[in-house]
């Protein structure tokens, strides 16, 4: 049985509570200026792919922020010793802190519409959330983790991983986005009962990748991290 | 650092791992369990004592299930992966394997590994404990939870599951006060009651056998009063008629004696009142209290009421009805006019429709409506 340490559990939640919402206010913050440039009457999608764009990539800020400060004083492997998680312990703080950040946005919608449409958003938007800070984490991984090679060549051999993770996230978060307000699919939202279906079909997607992306995470992060260090 | 070669090994001891991972993933579970019972004790109870709306509950039981993700989410903690490692590893095989450089060494440190590998498939893991929190939490979880329900018990009087906003305060006071609930419909009060209570009630009598007995004894005593009345009635009448036969006698006495005093019917009447004086209401009588119907006793009871008060009091009403509770007919008019509405209210149609005295006033409209259409009478 490990020993259980209060006061650096204490610390770390604080740590991330803070950060998810540091995050939720400069999303705030963000999208009210990229709001400030469509004119009225822009087209939806266009203005719902630029505040993807924006979530995603202060997403991953607050990933690549928690995963260097966590990751660049990991142990090269030395003996049995330097076990250590490294990058991926300051990966999985980034995404309690995004979990927190969604958490925070649920309550806000459920302040401005009290009722159980709110709870809809654990099902479709938290996932959205989860899987895309996944996807970036695992981008994230062989730069923060210093898997990408010697210094000076490690940024731009782990460019390739960091823009599929974000491409993934980007996509996953703007096709959600698209789908929940009816752009994407939209026989599919208007039809009778199409917005349930869509709820749940939409569920059962996140679900899945969620629970891929999490096997992908514990393999490629969490264990090769602990088990092979830096390269 | 190499990877693994030996795809056996690599699976085996990833498995291993994956497992270690899996069991913390469940104590996170059981964590946030614990957490979010105790804030959600402590949230309600909060909601409880300040009144809050019946929105808070809901809006913390969403914020509890978000912060789901942020407990899983939480790193895996590397004592518990390196407790696995060295349960898997007792020799270090893995180790040497991982730390050895490419070469002829690394070469046989692999076939260790494998076959090392080979026995973890076959071994049974070793049984995970959770970490060493996880039990204080889980008490402290009980404790806040059965602190709320105490809450609930003092405040509410009842156990609760989520917190509910106390119902409007005339309900609650109606409660408290211990009835005034509306005809027909249960008193929650009542409905609540405990067993006990229930046996007291039978002991002393229900309410309802209370009022069933009340009644009871209004009826026999409505009844004595109906038969005391009847009797007095016909006991007066008894006396009137010997008081009549009396008087007639003794009239016929003083004509034949040549007395003029009080002779024929008004003198019988006269003597009436003399004949026997009301005991014990003559008083009252005297006072003017009620009508004076003197000669017989509980004349007022028995004797039927006044045509014309009557006729007054029907119409009263009448006029009341009509004009609302705006005016009342005998305070508000004058005597004559009182007299002209109760003349037009009561008279005869007839007579004001000009109808002959033997007519009926449908024969006679009948009549009209002929003459009307041209017909002959």
């Amino acid at each position: 049985m490990r020993p259980f340490r209060p006061r650096q559990a204490v610390l770390e939640a604080g740590l991330a509570a803070v950060s998810g919402f540091l995050l939720y206010l400069a999303m705030l913050v963000l999208e009210g200026l990229g709001d400030l440039l469509f004119a009225p009457g822009s087209p939806e999608a266009a203005r719902r792919a630029l505040f993807a764009l924006i979530e995603e990539g202060a997403k991953l800020g607050l990933l690549l922020a928690f995963g260097l400060r966590f990751g660049a004083g990991g142990p090269r492997r030395r003996g049995a010793d330097a076990l250590r998680l490294g990058a991926a312990r300051g990966l999985s703080l980034g995404i309690a802190a995004v979990a927190v950040f969604a958490a925070i946005e649920n309550l806000a919608y459920f302040a401005a519409s009290p009722g159980w449409g709110a709870a809809g958003r654990l099902l479709w938007s938290e996932p959205v959330h989860l899987v895309s800070a996944l996807a970036l984490s695992l981008g994230l991984f062989p730069l923060v983790s210093g898997r990408g090679g010697p210094a000076g060549r490690s940024a731009a051999r782990a460019a390739p991983a960091i823009a599929g993770g974000f491409a993934l996230a980007y996509a996953w978060h703007l096709a959600a986005n698209l789908a929940a307000s009816g752009l994407l699919l939209p026989r599919a939202a208007e039809a009778p009962g199409g917005a349930a279906r869509l709820l749940a079909a939409g569920s059962i997607l996140n679900a899945a990748a969620l629970w891929a992306l999490v096997r992908l995470y514990l393999h490629k992060a969490v264990i090769g991290g602990f088990l092979y260090g830096k390269e | 650092m190499s990877r693994p070669a030996g795809p056996a090994a690599e699976r085996a001891l990833g498995g291993r791992l994956l497992r270690s991972c899996r069991s913390a993933l469940l104590a996170r579970l059981a964590a946030w369990l614990c957490a979010s019972a105790i804030a959600w004790s402590a949230g309600n109870a909060a909601f409880l004592l300040a009144g809050a709306p019946e929105a808070a509950a809901m809006g913390l039981l969403i914020l509890l299930a978000s912060l789901l993700p942020a407990f899983l989410a939480w790193p895996i903690p590397e004592e518990s992966l390196r407790a696995a490692l060295r349960v898997s590893d007792r020799d270090t095989t893995f180790e040497a394997w991982l730390e050895a450089p490419p070469g002829p060494a690394r070469d046989l440190l692999e076939l260790r590994a494998a076959a090392r590998a080979a026995e973890l498939e076959l071994e049974t893991p070793p049984r995970l404990k959770p970490f060493a929190g996880l039990k204080p939490l889980a008490a402290s979880a009980l404790a806040a939870l059965a602190l709320f329900e105490l809450l609930a018990l003092v405040a509410v009087g009842r156990p609760l599951l989520s917190y509910a906003p106390p119902p409007a305060a005339g309900r609650g006071s109606r409660i408290e006060e211990g009835g005034f609930a509306r005809p027909g419909e249960a008193d929650p009060a009542s409905l609540s009651a405990p067993r006990e209570g229930m046996e007291e009630a039978k002991a002393e009598g229900s309410p309802e056998t209370q009022a069933a007995s009340r009644e009871a004894r209004e009826a026999a005593s409505e009844e004595e009063r109906a038969r005391a009345l009847y009797e007095s009635k016909e006991k007066a009448l008894e006396e009137d008629l010997a008081l009549g036969d009396a008087a007639q006698k003794s009239a016929e006495k003083r004509a034949g004696s040549g007395g003029s005093e009080g002779a024929g019917p008004e003198g019988q009447k006269a003597a009436a009142p003399m004949a026997k004086p009301a005991e014990g209401r003559g008083t009252e009588r005297a006072r003017g209290d009620r009508p004076a119907q003197a000669g017989f006793e509980a004349a007022d009871e028995s004797l039927a009421p006044s045509p014309l008060l009557d006729y007054r009091a029907r119409f009263a009403r009448v006029y009341a009805e009509r004009t609302r509770d705006a005016v009342e007919a005998s305070g508000e008019l004058s005597l004559g006019r009182l007299r002209d509405y109760e003349r037009r209210y009561f008279e005869s149609f007839a007579l004001s429709a000009g109808i002959a005295p033997r007519e009926e006033a449908y024969a006679a409209l009948l009549k009209r409506r002929w003459r009307e259409l041209g017909g002959k009478p």
